[in-house]
């Protein structure tokens, strides 16, 4: 390695970013080299005074003091959602109890008129089941669940 | 129950991202601060973000920490639009106690070099001295720096040559040759 060569990578070689194979090379050049290995010595006296000058120790209280702000901080999050959770959690209760009451509703009302329907079929009002639905009771009733309709009584067979 | 465990463990991720990294931030920003007090506002706001973006499910490491701890620092400088009180550092390095101290027959040519140095560095334009302090002094990687300051891996060895190049001129220029 020449002394232009170390000297372009001294700065990646010091931080430890040079790769295995260079960092070698780096070594065995600083090692040969007296010019290159003060220069070496020089940077490592500005690192060392740059790291003294910046030595500090943060004070002994301040991460006591900042787990809780931030426990604090958490603790007003969760009470501030808490009652954002519970109207939305009763809005949402309130949405579905009246969808199914209506729904409830809705089904018996269909039920009913069905049920008219059926004992107007079965009055002989209707003679197709299948016009208004009446089929569908059948097969949930079973074969032969619903009676055939009442035939009309011939006029005057009935007093 | 859930919550409180789920809180638990944000309070221990965020201690023990302190551990790992919460003097190096304090050392930055009371290096780039020269102020004891602000440095420590200033990390305290620092970890408070990371809480609460471990609180949003998220895994924040010593880069993050550092990025946050430079756009407040940013932020802060805009704010006072003025670096005048880093020009003397004494205040911080006072307040913290925990300089160490030279012996005395070298105490007056430190204390000269370590002016000297300060300011030199206190010269320095705010990326390049970001740029040393994260390589130089809290010793991170290349590629840590480079998302801590939002630059590219390459601008991080361009801004810390050019660093070292400038305080070495400041210092020859005062009469310290290092």
């Amino acid at each position: 390695m020449r002394c232009e060569e170390f000297a372009s990578s001294l700065e990646a070689w010091l931080d430890g970013e040079l790769g295995a194979e260079a960092a070698a090379a780096a070594a065995a050049h600083a090692a040969s080299c007296p010019v290159c290995a003060e220069a070496v010595g020089a940077r490592h006296r500005l690192r060392d005074a740059l790291r003294e000058l910046a030595e500090l120790t943060p004070p002994a209280d301040l991460r006591a003091g900042i787990l809780a702000a931030a426990a604090a901080e958490a603790a007003v999050a969760r009470r501030r959602w808490r009652p954002l959770a519970v109207a939305g959690l009763a809005a949402a209760a309130l949405l579905l109890a009246a969808f199914g009451l209506r729904g409830l509703l809705s089904g018996r009302e269909a039920r009913a008129q069905h049920g008219c329907l059926v004992i107007a079929y079965l009055d002989g009002a209707y003679e197709e089941p299948g016009a208004i639905g009446v089929g569908e009771l059948t097969l949930a009733a079973g074969p032969g669940a619903l009676p055939a309709p009442r035939q009309p009584e011939p006029e005057g067979g009935k007093r | 129950m859930h919550r409180e465990t789920t809180a638990s463990e944000q309070q221990a991720a965020l201690a023990a991202l302190y551990d790992r990294c919460g003097a190096g931030v304090y050392r930055f920003l009371s290096a780039q601060t020269g102020d004891a007090e602000r440095a420590r506002e200033l990390c305290q706001e620092t970890f408070l973000r990371l809480g609460r973006t471990l609180a949003a499910g998220d895994a924040p490491g010593e880069a993050l920490a550092f990025r946050i701890a430079r756009n407040l620092l940013v932020s802060d400088w805009r704010r006072r639009r003025t670096e005048a009180r880093w020009r003397d550092p004494a205040p911080a390095v006072a307040a913290s106690g925990a300089s160490r101290e030279p012996a005395p027959d070298r105490a007056s040519e430190q204390g000269e070099l370590r002016q000297a140095l300060a300011s030199a560095l206190a010269g320095l334009p705010e990326a390049l001295r970001s740029a040393i302090l994260l390589t130089e002094v809290e010793g991170l990687a290349y590629r840590t720096v480079a998302t801590a300051l939002d630059i590219p891996l390459g601008t991080v060895a361009s801004r810390k040559h050019e660093a070292i190049a400038r305080l070495r001129e400041s210092l020859r220029r005062s009469g310290h040759a290092l």
